[in-house]
């Protein structure tokens, strides 16, 4: 019994698996595979909202700062606030709501639909950036303005708010998944089919590629100051390094949190270099790159974890697992 | 909550054979069991069900190197989603277009590892017209691709055609196809206990790969397991060289037999280099084999170059242990076959 939610924390019962959580000021939302939001701060339970009909697919923290926008199997895109009041955004008519992605400083939201990336700004739609296939995910710059889009056969990486982008193609053959940019957009990454990922540095597109996985990488994180890529998709969290001209070319990653299981969560503190890892057994660590102390977080639950997100004040954290088991962590 | 792999039964047919009846037939029925469906045109289904996803069909190349190792993406991310969904379901029904092929969709359950964690692929079920077979063989080789890669073939429609011609219907889909298991229907009307929860790909239940033959058939080319020995099988080869193995779309069918005993150190490594040299080429195979010194019947199975054996159950005294490898695909050597299969005895 030494992990940190037993002492510092609490368990939830979230009643279905987590598709995603986010802290929406002092709560955590968990959106949930049954179609409900969870609404938790670390003291107790607000609302659980059916917020979808159908399973959330998608979910990310509105530009506000005070909703979580939902995309569910529904086809439709809402957005939940902490008192649990549901807002519909729009309706796909059934199309899934695949990804989500969110900027607070460009004030947008983006959607992955079928082939279609949805652009909306102010809480209105703008555009429609379309893809040569099924769009395999999303990914933001820090800055909001450049919008990764992975596909079959590539990446393609657009302007977010320029309807009229023409669009830089990154093309690699295979079948791109869950895809990352780096803080400064000088980098993407891609996850792909064949369980190793593809990147390119920026603007060069010199190609990268990186490979040792046993699973898709479905998790990435950034470090604040985009030096550490960490990813899931081995049985420790593999960080690369992003630091000279090269990035991660030739380089070793850090191989944190080696266990018996996969990790298949990874968040990165906003403000320090810590790492928060879940795994495939429900377990979830901490760990601290400047001493390389490692703390449970939680112990080996029925499912595993799927949803992990730091408070914006890095005090908090909140994670989540398929068999619908959560915790919620406050340092302080 | 059910907490083993999900069961998913794959519908293919040309165009027009009835698939969207038979889709229609297995959700309306009693049998309390909740499906999600998969199809890739929409607008077809009568009956209503909540967890009915549409998606595009998209066939993907894995980046491995693998000319013929494709999976359909589409059904990696729909099913991906739908897992989200855990317990709302007991299995899941995909309803190809008439034009899809096969192989990515049954590829995608043994190469998509998160796929293959939770779902297990029960049986392709083809759905044929026996009016329009002929017609959709010169057409389309697709046609042909499905017949071949089916493991339940319903030959629809019979009401259409003679006795006569359905008899010359089922030899050519035999020789397309010596394996599957064909059921006449009118109006895709079948009990569904014969299409679903068929296990077809599970080695545990590969029971027997006896080609199943018309009761009123005469020797056709699949016919060599039923002769011990293989002057006879040389001879009804020879006998029945006007009925050429090739089918529609070049595609064929090798069955071999034997009572000798087999070396799996022989003909583990052949199955190996043949399924990597002619992947692209074999469709599927089937195989149960008798190895010395060992009591269990060895089974194997593959689709292109994935391929897949084990252990079963143990021979029964009363069985003769008689080894068998059914080949379906195109270009296949029957002679090159037959040597390396001898090759391969203990």
């Amino acid at each position: 019994m030494t992990a940190l939610v037993y002492s510092k924390g609490r368990r939830l019962a979230l009643g279905a698996g987590a598709s995603a959580v986010h802290w929406i000021k002092e709560s955590a939302l968990f959106a949930l595979g049954d179609g409900a939001v969870l609404v938790a701060t670390h003291e107790a339970n607000g609302a659980r909202t059916q917020t979808h009909d159908g399973a959330i697919l998608s979910a990310a923290p509105h530009p506000d700062g005070a909703h979580l926008v939902t995309g569910g199997d529904d086809g439709k895109l809402n957005s939940i606030g902490v008192d649990g009041v549901v807002t519909a955004f729009t309706d796909f008519r059934g199309k899934w709501v695949d990804h989500l992605v969110a900027s607070a400083a460009s004030n947008m939201v983006a959607a992955a639909v079928g082939k279609q990336a949805v652009v909306f700004k102010n809480g209105a739609e703008s555009h429609r950036f379309g893809a040569p296939s099924s769009i395999g995910g999303l990914a933001l710059d820090a800055k909001g303005r450049r919008l990764a889009i992975s596909h079959y056969g590539g990446v393609t990486l657009r302007y977010a708010l320029m309807a009229d982008d023409k669009g830089v193609t990154l093309p690699w053959a295979g079948s791109h998944l869950a895809v990352t940019l780096s803080p400064e957009a000088d980098y993407v990454m891609s996850a792909m089919q064949e369980n190793e990922l593809h990147g390119w540095r920026l603007p060069d597109k010199l190609d990268l590629r990186m490979s040792g996985y046993a699973a898709k990488t479905r998790s990435f994180s950034w470090d604040k100051r985009g030096r550490w890529l960490a990813t899931s998709g081995a049985d420790c969290a593999v960080v690369w390094p992003f630091v000279g001209k090269l990035g991660p070319q030739g380089k070793e990653p850090l191989q944190i949190g080696r266990r018996d299981a996969l990790v298949t969560a990874v968040a990165f503190h906003p403000g320090e270099e810590m790492l928060a890892i879940g795994y495939a057994d429900g377990a979830v660590l901490l760990a601290r790159f400047s001493d390389h102390s490692v703390i449970d977080l939680d112990e080996p639950g029925e499912g595993a974890i799927s949803a992990l997100a730091w408070s914006a004040d890095g005090a908090r954290i909140a994670f989540g697992d398929e068999a619908g088991r959560g915790g919620v962590i406050d340092f302080a | 909550m059910s907490t083993g792999p999900i069961p998913v039964t794959v519908l293919t047919g040309y165009l027009g054979a009835g698939k969207t009846t038979l889709l229609n037939r297995i959700l309306s029925e009693q049998h309390g069991k909740r499906y999600a469906v998969i199809v890739n045109e929409f607008g077809e289904i009568g009956i209503d069900n909540d967890l009915v996803v549409d998606t595009d069909e998209e066939v993907f190349e894995m980046n491995n190197g693998c000319v013929c190792c494709t999976v359909r993406g589409d059904l990696i991310r729909v099913i991906e989603g739908l897992m989200k969904r855990k317990g709302r379901f007991d299995a899941i029904l995909v309803e190809t277009t008439g034009l899809a092929k096969p192989a990515p969709v049954a590829q995608t359950f043994f190469v998509d590892a998160d796929v293959r964690a939770k779902t297990q692929l029960d049986a392709i079920v083809t759905v044929v017209d026996a009016k329009h077979l002929v017609q959709s063989l010169d057409e389309a080789p697709e046609a042909a691709e499905q017949i071949a890669f089916a493991d339940i073939i319903l030959l629809n429609k019979t009401d259409l055609v003679s006795a006569d011609e359905l008899a010359t219907l089922e030899r050519r889909i035999r020789g397309l196809n010596p394996t599957a298991r064909i059921h006449r229907t009118e109006r895709s009307d079948i009990a569904l206990d014969k299409i679903l929860n068929q296990g077809a790909f599970d080695l545990e239940r590969v029971t027997d790969i006896d080609p199943h033959f018309l009761p009123d058939h005469d020797c056709d080319e699949s016919c060599e397991h039923h002769h011990d020995h293989d002057h006879d099988h040389e001879h009804h080869h020879h006998h029945h060289d006007h009925e050429d193995h090739v089918g529609a779309a070049g595609i064929s069918s090798v069955s071999l037999s034997t009572e000798k005993l087999i070396n799996p150190q022989k003909l583990l490594p052949w199955l190996n280099d043949y399924t990597q040299a002619h992947g692209p080429d074999l469709l599927r195979l089937k195989g149960i084999i008798a190895f010395p010194d060992e009591p269990k019947r060895f089974v194997v199975q593959g689709v292109h170059m994935i391929l897949e054996g084990d252990t079963q159950r143990d021979w029964r005294d009363d069985e003769k242990r008689v080894s068998r490898l059914v080949f379906i695909g195109r270009n296949l050597d029957r002679k090159q076959l037959e040597d390396a299969f001898a090759a391969c005895a203990a």
